[in-house]
This record gives C-alpha cells, structure tokens and sequence, in this order.
C-alpha cells in the first residue's frame, strides 16, 4: 500500500436517496440511504465497509462506479470529480472502476457463452490473435480451464462464475475494484481460494479495492481499514485490527462479538 | 435442430400448432403450383358446381376451383399478415427500445403517443383510410403495420426497462460498453421470449383484421383473392352455394387458431411463472 501517496478515491458529505411516494405508499418524498459519508481510498489498499443488510453500503458502491447519482457530495476519483464528467467521459474513467457482485450468475448475460463475455471486456484490442493470447493468460491466472470459454453461465459452478466475473473485472487493468459481498454466495473452499486470489492480484497489479461486506471475519483477513455502517452513516473507522481490538461503538461490539472472531486467528 | 425439436416436444399446444401452421404454408405455397386449374380462370359452364372429386372443395359463381382459390389466398393473406406484423415488430421493438432504455422525456412522449394511437379503433381507422381510396395492398400492409405496433412497443419497453436494471447490464457498462453494444447484445436478446409471443399473437390478430376489410370489400381487390374475399363471394348463395362460405371460414378460423396455439405455447415455454420450462 502506499500511505504517502494521494487518494485514489476520495468521497466527501456523500448524500444518496431514493425517489418514494406514489398512490400506495405510505412514504412520501425521497428516502436517504447514504446520509453524509466521507471516506478514502490510496492506491493498494482494501477499504472495507462492513454494515448490516440496507444500511446503505451498495448505494456507496453504485455511486461510485456512476451508476447512482448522489443527492448532494462530491466523489473524485484519479483527480476527476466522477458525477462531472460527460458520458464519454464517465464511460472511459470506468474502465478504472469494476465491480464483482454478491450475484455471480445475475452478473453474467445468461445468453452469451463464457469466451464471449470475456472477450467483450477486450473490446479496446483489434488484433484477433492478441486478443485471444490476452485471454488465455487472463483464465490461467484466475485459475480457470480455456475448456470453460464454450460454456453458457448456467453451465458453470458459483465459484467459475465468481472466477469468470474476477477475470473480467481485471481485463481491463483497472485500478479500483469494487466487492459487493464477492463470497457471500460460495462455499467454504471456494471462498479461501478466492481469497487468495484476489490478495495476490492486489499484490501483483497495485490494486485497491472497496470490499463491502458484513462478515467481518472476512473483512479482516484482506482488508488494511475498516468502516462501520449503520442506518446510511459511518458510526466508526478506522485501521482493521484497531476496530477489531478496540471497537469504541457499541454496535461494532456487538458486531465483532457476533462474528467470534477475536479468537480467530489473522492469516 | 435438436434444441428445436426438444422445444416442439416440450408442449402439446405448440406442437399442434406448428403442425396447422406448417400444413396451411405448405397448402398455400405448393397448392397452386401442383392444382391443375388457374385460381382467376373463369369456366362459366361449371358454375356453383359442389364438392366433387374434380372440384374437391366446389367451384363458384365463375366456376373458378375454390380448393385452388383458396390456396392461392392464403398466399395473399399470409403475405400480407406476415409483412405487416414484420414491419410493427421493427417500428414497436425500435420504440420499445428507444423508450425503455433512453427513458425521460423521449419516454413520455412516446408512451403518450402509444396512448393515443391505441385509444383509435384499429379496424374503423384502417376502414375509413381504405374507404378513402387507398386500396392496394402495400397500403393496406402499411395501414395495418401503422395501427399495431404499439402493444409490442409497450412490451418491448416494460422488459428493457427491467433489463437494464440486471447486474450483467451494469457489468457491461462498467466496461465500458457503447450504449449500442448493450441494447443489442445485452437487452435484446434477453427481452426475445415475450416479443416472439406477442408477434406469433400479432399474426393472428391481422389474419383476421386482413380478412375483415377483404371480406367488406376493402382489402384485396378482385381478380386477387384472399380468404377475405373468398369468403364474401359466398355471400352470392350462401345456402345454395354453402361451401364457399363454410371452407373459406373454416381456413380463417383454423389458422387463427394454429397461430394462437403457437402463441400460447411459446409463452408457456418462454414464462417460466408458468412452471414448465424456463
């Protein structure tokens, strides 16, 4: 990680809300997910933001890839206040940006095979034989067979499909990935395998990443700090093993007390 | 090949469907090719004659074979059906698209604008427009595409709308993706299951509307014979002449309902709320 070095993100007084109301709803007027959130992100380092289920943790991560205009807040990210930016704009500066959702199957097109879907993450190469050597290294470095490029998604395992989603986050050598509960939805063995991975690639590319989760035991065997979430505001934040060691909000207690993960062992 | 007969052996309506379907084309396309009569050819001397081996199914005021005008109609009325549900899919999918996808005002405008065209009585317009002189067929084919793509651009529009919001539409435009690239690689061919329903539906509805305005005299234009037509002609001697009336109505109706068995086959399929097959 390079603590000296400028943020790679950087989120200020970020407000995001939704439209409610209608004949049927009780509620009128927009609802706040997100109420005034501000954090950053150095260039390889793991931002975790930890929370219980609609406390607003995916909205952040929407926001920041430009798929969820914020109410009020800026978010910079390489120098570039992100909802500034014109389309074309927007749609080069995301290439930086990638996400992998807890949904692995949800995220691949159901009607296009597993070659196909990686190869569109090689749009920008015209070369035919580059492109193809491009992707073969891209499978073997996530550890799957070039047999699985014939494949529709529904022909895959949760974890190819995980693996197939790492990869084609990483084609376009972004600098920011985005985990939205990656491992939520794997088994056990899947989830230390993707573990691995995704910490060797952090190595290997500089990469940061803003994993969203509320496992915490997860959260603190990759990521360098912490954020609590609760009701659409950061209640604590900080170094992970200072959270985790010193929790000085009660509901990060109960968090950390509930997850037993002081007696677990750090790898 | 294989997947299509899987497909056709999933549902006993789609099955029987396709078989009505495929036996009326093959009677229109072949039939006139292999009847030794003309279907334009007058032969006063057989007039009104009943079905008989020569004339299977009658000949009549002309003494023209009906079985081979019949076939030659169908012609006649599946081009123009067929022609006009392809020009609707392409003005409704291309609406559909452009509404769902783009959203806003360009949406507002034109759900308005399908508002308004389906508040018209479809078959009342097309027969004031057609009762104003425009009878050809092309005209007729326009006219009909015209009044009947808004369902399928309602259709269209409600599923990009939904679409657009999945997870593997919002990976490939974290890539990057052109907007282009995603309508038509990403939305439309997961959007295909309820548009190939609703034009399989579309066909019949035209067949009949088709029908409709030939039978009033609207349509097709003497010497060309739909089954429209065809059936007005029994109108001469409806009771004498039953069998013009009766064969002709019997086709209409068969075809319509091969085309909504099709329908509603494919949706059962396609609709996995259904249970069968997703």
């Amino acid at each position: 990680m390079q603590f000296n070095s400028p943020p790679l993100l950087e989120v200020k007084d970020l407000c995001i809300s939704y439209r409610k109301g209608g004949i049927s709803s009780s509620i009128k007027g927009p609802v706040c997910a997100v109420k005034g959130v501000s954090f950053s992100v150095k260039p390889g380092e793991t931002y975790a933001i930890v929370g219980e289920s609609g406390s607003g943790k995916t909205s952040i991560a929407m926001s920041v890839i430009g798929f969820l205009r914020p109410l009020t807040g800026t978010i910079f990210f390489m120098n570039k206040n992100i909802w500034e930016l014109d389309r074309s704009g927007l749609r080069r500066l995301r290439s930086n940006i990638q996400p992998v959702f807890q949904n692995s199957g949800a995220s691949l097109n159901p009607r296009m095979s597993a070659g196909k879907i990686i190869s569109e993450a090689f749009h920008a190469i015209v070369d035919e034989h580059e492109k193809e050597k491009a992707l073969i290294d891209l499978l073997r470095s996530v550890g799957l067979d070039r047999e699985i490029l014939r494949r529709f998604p529904h022909e895959l395992s949760g974890g190819q499909k995980q693996r197939l989603n790492i990869a084609r986050a990483l084609a376009l050598k972004p600098r920011l990935i985005i985990l939205d509960e990656p491992l939520s939805s794997q088994d056990l063995s899947t989830r230390a395998q993707l573990i691995h991975l995704l910490s060797s690639f952090k190595k290997a590319y500089l990469l940061s990443y803003i994993l969203i989760s509320h496992n915490l035991s997860l959260v603190r065997l990759i990521s360098d700090r912490i954020a609590i979430m609760k009701q659409g505001v950061f209640i604590e934040e900080g170094a992970t093993e200072q959270i985790i060691n010193n929790p000085s909000n009660n509901y990060t207690k109960v968090l950390i007390e509930a997850s037993n993960i002081k007696n677990v062992k750090t790898g | 090949m294989k997947g299509l007969i899987n497909i056709l052996h999933s549902d006993r309506s789609l099955q029987l469907g396709v078989i009505i379907i495929s036996v009326i084309c093959l009677f229109s396309i072949l039939g006139p090719l292999l009847s030794p009569y003309h279907y334009n050819t007058q032969n006063l001397s057989e007039s009104f004659q009943r079905p008989s081996w020569s004339h299977p199914l009658g000949t009549d005021f002309f003494g023209r074979d009906l079985l081979t005008r019949l076939m030659y109609g169908g012609r006649i009325t599946l081009t123009v059906a067929f022609s006009a549900t392809l020009f609707a899919v392409i003005i409704g999918t291309i609406v559909g698209l452009a509404s769902g996808f783009i959203g806003g005002w360009l949406d507002r405008i034109l759900m308005r604008l399908v508002d308004i065209l389906l508040g018209f009585p479809k078959l009342f317009v097309i027969l004031l427009l057609v009762g104003m002189g425009y009878t050809s067929l092309g005209l007729v084919v326009t006219f009909l595409a015209l009044f009947s793509w808004m369902e399928i651009a309602r259709i269209v529009r409600s599923d990009v709308w939904v679409a657009k919001e999945q997870l593997y539409v919002k990976s490939a435009e974290a890539l990057g993706l052109r907007r282009r690239r995603i309508i038509f690689r990403h939305i439309l061919p997961n959007i295909t299951g309820p548009l190939i329903v609703s034009t399989v539906l579309l066909i019949s509805s035209l067949i009949l509307i088709e029908s409709s305005l030939s039978f009033l005299g609207l349509g097709v234009q003497p010497p060309n014979a739909s089954w429209g037509t065809i059936l007005n002609e029994g109108r001469v001697d409806p009771v004498g002449a039953w069998w013009i009336s009766v064969f002709s109505g019997i086709i209409i109706v068969t075809c319509v309902i091969g085309f909504n068995l099709i329908g509603d086959g494919l949706r059962n399929i396609l609709d996995p709320k259904t249970g069968k097959k997703t």
